[in-house]
């Protein structure tokens, strides 16, 4: 995905001492790779380097002039046996060596509201505007599986804060005229997302799209989902065949532009985690499902390349810190485990800001925090961003302001000239500090995480949910005390600015849910009427057969799919009886 | 007078479990009982919930979906159950479309008080509950007779979740004429130490006894303090078993002492629940330790089981003279965590008494121990 420059130091071999292990690296093939701009350069006229290290500092220069290059060296290599070097491990600068002088990271605004059909014009107004990566947002009960036109569960809920998909027909509405070979799909579901993986896969069969030529990601992680989200319903051992079944079908079939599993820490952060405790668990659950795949025979190097991370930014340096030490923890657990290739050892992540972190007062302030979060992922290396849109804690964004959020990338990606460097604050006093507390602090954690029987152990007797309960009710201790200041909540209220800032609240999107819930009814009606109910009958035994035994459930699934078997048919239908029902304690 | 209780929800599918669980802790320390009953609970549950608690207050917490279709299939569902809505308090919060100024005016129009985090607080919630209940308290004393006569099979679901509140804050009694006609229910105490796992004993029992009793009522109680409100959070682990028809479970608050008064009212509700129609009671209590805290409730019970833990044994426990000498039967819990062997092995010589070695998470046991309270039902009612 990134392109690397070779401009930054000599070609050809180098040795460079990375972290604990000694390795060599060759450029490719000497090749030049791409770059954002002709020539990185200041208004005045200053050279700006691909990355700095103690050798552009004048301290190194001092040191080599006055006759202490012994010292001056030893400097430079423990600073990069240390810290590395951009695109070399372990990666606590970055994972690319050019990073954003290659590309800036990739714009994913979240999108999914009402009817697939309305989601459908949405995305085709976003790809108009030149985005390359779709990111949808199921709603409510697609996320727990459940049919838009079960009454008891999902009325009220039917399209509201995402799309409402029932079954592939709906699937199939939602991407018309779309096609998945020219985009790459990002779909933020976890318990039914082997159900949203197979219609992924049967879209793709009907478009004529070979598997390997499949890009994007599921969500996939139910381990964040019985700390933080809450939308669960299975034990978490069968959650883990699901997501490893998905797992093992991707390493046979599709290519490495498909991550079907990605450790996300945003909902944590959201419910209240601290960044570390957001880092340490996240990356436990992520480490967890790959050491379960190793065990189920998948090769680690194929499981961890196709493994990604989700982070949530809700401050400043502890995020970027943050983000800086998941690289090189992820990196040292995974050659611990054996891991041989860089893929696997680089840790790629999204980053979406906080949304908890926004206020109902004064909203316009709303776009400030989403600038300095935005600076902050940048800082910290993202592959891919979302930001809020500023009126997004009141209700779905409106277009203007989610024509801002958009913008508040460019401007910091390509206005601010931040990203014409790779890692600016890497060598920071401060900031390596916290880097190595972030990392000290998550292993900590790991022990902590061990010593109770492993994160799965830990998740069910509730300690990483009680430790973020903590943090989130200190943080609302403090926020009442004073301490924490929220500009507009709690200190400088200003009458004036709100009710100017209320009046320039733009035109809001309201999802009529009632005349949607109802519309998707009649489409289910409809598309149970034009189904062969003997097919889907056949098929839903074949899956609750299978989920017995210990077969690869994709297959199954598909074709349960193919038949337009809806998904809580599947879910609550074929797979809840056999795995049953499981609560996390206080759930 | 005893504290409001606050019965706080979430509709089906909604996940934001955050503010509510800040507002769980803090408005039960401003003196408010919390009962909260956990996430993704179908519509029927929480109706149910809320009639065989009868809350004074009715919590709902919203931050997805449509809250006036959210609020509306509520309380239509409780007008179908003939819930008295006019008596309740209603409350409801959260983000998205509740902040809308028309939402608000048609959330308000149908009895709702909005409170929002960040425009108001905490305590001004808790003033506003404090001076609704007391209010409605006022009105409904002067309303209800000092003492009442009940009679038998004509009291529905919500009539004793009524007559149990009444009972509850003005320590109203009943006359039942025709309670020789009854089968007195069968009232077993689950008793213990804290964090014994009593909750998921009693929920494993009542997945056995459900289908073989014809109708079992359930009292789990909650100490709280003077200052601070009950969280009524035992509930949560039943929960699965309370969906089911035959069990009505209500949660109690401030019944920690087990004196005369509060050990009366255990009785009373008793009472009601024989009027119901219930073969089995099972009070869980809170937990205990020493012999004078029980003397009362020993006297209540027809079935006394205490629960305890493998490891006990080993520190000659048992040899004491404690609460568990008074037990009919005890039950060592958590066998899954430590073997029992020395604990089976120090009853079994010490005590002369029914041991049941059991694990509530894996369910080894259960079936036993269900088995011998079913056994005593059947030599209880035959005299």
């Amino acid at each position: 995905m990134q392109k690397h420059s070779a401009n930054s130091y000599s070609a050809g071999w180098r040795i460079v001492w990375a972290g604990r292990t000694l390795k060599m690296m060759e450029t490719k093939n000497g090749k030049k790779w791409k770059s954002r701009k002709e020539k990185f350069e200041t208004l005045s006229g200053i050279e700006i380097k691909q990355s700095y290290g103690p050798e552009n500092t004048a301290l190194y220069q001092t040191m080599m002039q006055t006759g202490l290059q012994y010292a001056a060296n030893a400097w430079k290599t423990l600073n990069e046996k240390i810290f590395g070097h951009p695109g070399i491990s372990p990666y606590r600068r970055s994972i690319y060596e050019s990073m954003y002088r290659g590309q800036l990271p990739t714009v994913r605004q979240f999108c999914g509201y009402g009817t697939p059909q309305m989601t459908n014009e949405r995305l085709h107004e976003l790809i108009a505007g030149g985005q390359k990566g779709l990111s949808i947002a199921y709603d409510q009960p697609t996320l727990h599986g459940r049919d838009a036109n079960n009454e008891n569960w999902s009325y009220g809920y039917v399209g509201k804060d995402g799309v409402s998909i029932t079954s592939l027909a709906d699937f199939e509405n939602l991407f018309a005229n779309i096609s998945l070979k020219d985009f790459s799909v990002s779909q933020t579901i976890n318990f039914p997302s082997i159900v949203f993986f197979a219609m992924f896969l049967a879209l793709a069969k009907k478009q004529g799209i070979p598997f390997k030529g499949l890009k994007g990601t599921m969500q996939a992680d139910m381990r964040k989902e019985a700390i933080s989200q809450k939308e669960y319903w299975f034990p978490m051992k069968h959650s883990m065949r699901l997501e490893g079944d998905m797992m093992e079908y991707c390493i046979k079939n599709l290519g490495h532009s498909f991550y079907p599993q990605n450790a996300s820490g945003y909902h944590m952060g959201e419910d209240g985690a601290s960044p570390l405790q957001e880092l340490a668990f996240t990356l436990k659950n992520g480490l967890t499902f790959v050491d379960y795949c190793v065990e189920r025979g998948m090769p680690i190097d194929e499981v961890a390349a196709r493994t990604s991370a989700f982070w949530n930014c809700k401050g400043f340096w502890e995020d970027i810190t943050k983000m800086r030490a998941s690289r090189v923890v992820w990196y040292e657990e995974l050659i611990k485990r054996g891991a041989k290739t860089d893929r696997a050892q680089q840790l790629k992540f999204h980053v979406q800001n906080s949304g908890a972190s926004y206020q109902l007062q004064q909203p316009l302030n709303n776009i400030i925090r989403g600038t300095l979060q935005c600076l902050a992922t940048m800082l910290g290396g993202a592959q891919s961003i979302h930001i809020n849109s500023f009126d997004e804690v009141i209700a779905l964004p409106s277009t203007m302001a989610a024509l801002v959020s958009l913008d508040t990338q460019h401007i910091v990606g390509g206005e601010m000239h931040i990203t014409d460097t790779v890692d600016p604050l890497g060598g920071s006093y401060f900031v390596e500090n916290l880097t190595d507390q972030m990392i000290n602090g998550t292993y900590e954690y790991f022990k902590k995480i061990d010593s109770l029987g492993g994160m799965l152990r830990a998740i069910e007797i509730g300690y990483p949910q009680s430790e973020v309960q903590k943090t989130a009710l200190e943080e609302m201790r403090r926020f009442e005390s004073g301490e924490l200041v929220v500009v507009g909540v709690n200190k400088h209220i200003n009458e004036t600015a709100e009710k100017l800032q209320k009046k320039l609240s733009p035109q809001l999107l309201r999802i009529p849910t009632k005349e949607v819930h109802e519309e998707q009814c009649k489409r289910i009606a409809k598309v149970k009427q034009g189904r062969d109910e003997n097919k889907v009958t056949l098929a839903l035994k074949r899956v609750s057969y299978e989920a017995r035994g210990t077969t690869n459930l994709v297959k199954p699934i598909l074709e349960a799919v193919e038949a337009y078997a809806t998904v809580e048919e599947i879910m609550f239908g074929a797979l809840a009886p056999v795995f049953g029902r499981w609560r996390a304690p206080g759930d | 007078m005893r504290k409001p209780k606050l019965f706080l929800a979430k509709g089906p599918l909604d996940d934001h479990s955050r503010p509510i669980g800040l507002l769980r802790k803090r408005l039960a320390e401003l003196g408010i009982d919390i009962l909260w009953t956990g996430l993704q609970q179908d519509w029927q549950l929480i109706v149910k919930t809320i009639v065989e608690e009868d809350p004074d207050i009715i919590g709902f917490s919203i931050h997805s979906g449509d809250p006036i279709l959210i609020l509306k299939k509520l309380l239509s569902l409780l007008k179908k159950e003939n819930v008295h809505i006019e008596s309740k308090v209603l409350v409801c919060g959260g983000s998205g479309e509740i902040t809308f100024p028309d939402v608000q005016k048609k959330v308000r129009d149908m009895g709702f008080e909005i409170f929002l985090f960040g425009e108001s607080t905490y305590e001004k919630m808790a003033r506003y509950i404090h001076s609704e209940f007391e209010k409605k308290c006022t009105v409904r004393q002067k309303e209800r007779p000092l003492e009442q006569t009940v009679c038998c099979y004509h009291y529905s679901r919500l009539n004793i979740g009524e007559l149990i509140t009444a009972s509850e804050t003005f320590g109203q009694s009943f006359t039942v004429p025709y309670l020789q006609g009854v089968n007195r229910s069968f009232r077993i105490v689950l008793a213990g130490p804290q964090r014994i796992g009593k909750s998921s004993v009693l929920a494993k029992l009542l997945k056995i006894c459900k289908e073989k009793v014809n109708k079992i009522g359930v009292i789990q109680c909650d100490p709280g303090s003077k200052t601070n409100g009950a969280t009524l959070l035992d509930r949560i682990v039943i929960r699965d078993e309370t969906e089911h028809e035959n069990i009505f479970s209500r949660s109690i608050a401030g019944v920690g002492g087990y004196d005369k008064a509060s050990t009366d009212l255990l009785k009373k509700i008793t009472i009601l629940y024989s009027i119901w129609g219930a073969r089995i009671t099972f009070i869980e209590t809170v937990g205990l330790g020493q012999v004078d805290e029980i003397k009362h409730l020993r006297e209540l019970a027809d079935l006394f089981l205490w629960v305890t833990l493998p490891d006990e044994g080993e520190d000659f426990q048992f040899a004491k003279y404690g609460p568990h000498s008074l037990s009919d039967a005890i039950v060592v819990n958590k066998t899954d965590l430590l073997p029992a062997f020395n604990a089976e092995t120090a009853i079994r010589q010490q005590l002369e008494k029914p041991c049941f070695v059991t694990s509530a998470k894996t369910g080894d046991g259960i079936e036993a121990l269900s088995q011998f309270i079913l056994q005593k039902i059947g030599t209880q009612v035959d005299h």
